[in-house]
């Protein structure tokens, strides 16, 4: 029987500032008249406003798809609009393919598969920065709903100029986000080690690299969704750590931009505390 | 009272635990021991290794004697602040005084406070009041714990509310065109300062070790996450205690309240539980099998009594037992835990119809 060992977890936290407005489309409550046409996303009980972990995760997979040049095979939806996604399809490509390992394959028959792992990454819904003066400025500004602004678009006709307003509802500018938390886990297979998986690390960098120059939320082709990542710090826990035995290890700590991460060093560290066991 | 190991999970992120439903919309607000057991037994796996789970955990409950099982655990309900909360016992409580057209009203709850609960299971009289129910109606409290929680009141119902489940519309984007197929999802998302409880016996013949294990595997298990769409963060949590805390019980009492699901062993057990004063809800354990063998199978079913579900019995030894639901392609078993937790009921508290 194959042995799969979790070696430990990488953890990843900071804060996501809005550097422009924001939009997560969330599902209108009613139709109310005078209603906003497209709401965002809010926490059913405090009602703020929060960056859901799924998009977060599907836009880093989405642009590691685009970075790596993977092939777009996987339908999930064949009738129009055809939707579809990179998902390895055989064995031999899943083992060379960061994409598939660090996010998962999505069901299909990969059962006689030997070398299927867990997916490695999980992102964690991210909420409104608590005591954070970003937030209290957001409280004290009485913008047009709870946290976020009203921002009125609108198509104009080529010909008469006639205009077709609508309005979104968005998180302005400046607010912060916290705490933000990336889960990878580092596991072995059947006693080969986790080489891979630590190099693949890098890949979890890039993608929050990508993602502060692409856009996460919708109308991001008009300005929305430029976000930053602050305040990063990265740590690992292993077994021995969860055992109680050891203090939890950082290996970087208050960096502010994601360019600036010596990941090699932390390769080579988390290496050296893996062979400590 | 008899006092357990109590641990506290403090959720950092929306939970969804399955429950049967068109799709992924409909989301359970409580953990129940057999999903808990299957995540610490797939957690266990990752850290100590295939053997060592046998070794550890399963071959006691398949093979050893039922006073051998190294632990045994309740379901994981919710909590607010230092206020429990359990599952109403099912079936007529004898010992509750409904007021006229209250029914409906008591029949919407299903879960009771720590107060509520032991009163019921000592068989005092207790009076149902209707204003003492919060959360939108599902949750029964005392006056007193009523006034403990209401730093929860929400400003705009005026009700007290701990946690909600939301549908939440989530989208794919076509890699190309970026053509989206919405789709919506379920998932519970609890106020600042609640969480999930659970208790565990834990068998001390087999030493301190065992604790910690268990311990390490639930440390890690938080940062893992428990249920579904755990990579989008779903069920991550932080783990606080144990503590020792009491729980009712009435001693060498006929019928007891099970705060775990129940799978009977044989025929005979079957027949004894559901005899005279039992009250119960069955309710169907499904789902899906994670491990490096078998990703994307769906498990056998298998039938349980639901938490809260009131038989017939002595509480000791254990009813219940651990049951295969390996489907048939997988190579290697997959156990479901369905061993009773009994919380003994007075001969005055609940009884069939």
């Amino acid at each position: 029987m194959p042995t799969l060992t979790l070696r430990g977890k990488v953890i990843i936290t900071g804060e996501i500032e809005a550097v422009t407005g924001l939009h997560i489309g969330g599902a209108a409550a009613g139709l109310d008249i005078g209603g906003i046409d497209n709401p965002i996303i809010r926490h059913p009980v405090t009602r703020e406003p929060y960056i859901p972990g799924s998009s977060l995760r599907g836009k880093m997979r989405s642009l590691l798809d685009h970075h790596l040049g993977k092939e777009a095979n996987h339908f999930i939806q064949r009738r129009e609009p055809v939707v579809r996604l990179h998902v390895c399809e055989d064995e031999a490509a899943y083992t060379r393919c960061p994409v598939c390992q660090i996010f998962g394959v999505t069901p299909g028959e990969r059962r006689g598969w030997k070398n299927l792992k867990p997916a490695r990454l999980i992102v964690r819904d991210v909420h409104l920065a608590r005591d954070h003066e970003a937030t209290e400025r957001l409280r004290q500004a009485k913008t047009d709903l709870p946290f976020t602004e009203v921002k009125w678009e609108a198509a104009i006709d080529r010909i008469t100029a006639a205009a077709v307003p609508r309005q979104n509802e968005r998180v302005p500018a400046g607010a912060v986000f916290a705490p933000f938390e990336l889960v990878y886990g580092l596991y072995d297979l059947n006693g080969t080690g986790c080489d891979r998986d630590l190099d693949w690390l890098r890949y979890v960098f890039k993608a929050m690299e990508l993602l502060e120059d692409d856009y996460l939320g919708g109308y991001g082709s008009r300005g929305a969704g430029k976000i930053r990542f602050r305040q990063i710090k990265v740590e690992f826990k292993s077994r021995r750590y969860y055992e109680g035995e050891v203090a939890l290890e950082t290996l970087a700590e208050r960096i502010d931009d994601v360019r600036q991460l010596p990941v090699s060093e932390y390769i080579t560290r988390l290496q050296q505390l893996i062979r400590e066991g | 009272m008899p006092r357990f190991a109590t641990y506290r999970l403090r959720f950092r992120s929306p939970l969804h635990i399955g429950e049967r439903g068109v799709g992924l919309e409909v989301s359970r607000t409580h953990i129940p021991a057999d999903t808990l057991f299957g995540a610490v037994c797939s957690l266990w796996r990752e850290l100590y290794g295939v053997d060592a789970l046998h070794r550890d955990v399963l071959d006691w409950f398949t093979e050893g004697e039922p006073n051998a099982q190294p632990f045994a655990l309740t379901s994981a309900f919710p909590y607010a602040g230092d206020v429990r909360f359990f599952p109403k016992p099912l079936g007529r409580l004898p010992n509750v005084t409904l007021a006229d057209g209250d029914e409906k009203a008591f029949k919407r709850v299903r879960f009771v406070s720590e107060r509520v609960f032991t009163t019921v299971v000592m068989g005092e009289p207790i009076a149902f009041q209707k204003q003492n129910c919060i959360n939108g109606g599902v949750v029964w409290v005392t006056e007193e714990e009523r006034d403990r929680l209401v730093r929860w009141t929400d400003d705009m119902s005026g009700d007290i509310v701990l946690w909600k489940v939301a549908v939440v519309p989530r989208v794919t984007l076509d890699r190309l065109t970026a053509a989206s197929e919405i789709w919506h999802f379920g998932e519970v998302l609890m106020a600042q300062g609640t969480g999930l409880w659970f208790a565990i016996e834990f068998n001390h013949e087999h030493g301190e070790e065992l604790t910690r294990r268990f311990e390490a595997v639930l440390r890690a298990l938080g940062d893992t996450g428990i249920g579904g769409e755990r990579g989008a963060g779903c069920g991550l949590f932080d783990v606080d205690g144990p503590t020792e805390e009491a729980l009712p019980d009435v001693p060498e009492a006929n019928r007891f309240v099970t705060l775990s699901p129940v799978c009977p062993k044989d025929v005979v057990e079957l027949e004894r539980l559901t005899g005279s004063g039992a009250a119960y809800e069955l309710m169907p354990r499904r789902g899906w099998i994670t491990s490096p063998e078998a990703m994307n199978l769906r498990r056998k079913m298998v039938w349980m009594f639901a938490e809260g579900s009131v038989l017939a019995g002595p509480s000791l030894p254990r009813a219940g037992c651990l049951v295969n639901v390996r489907p048939d392609v997988c190579p290697h078993d997959v156990w479901r835990y369905g061993v009773s937790f009994p919380v003994g009921l007075a001969a005055t508290a609940g009884s069939s119809s």
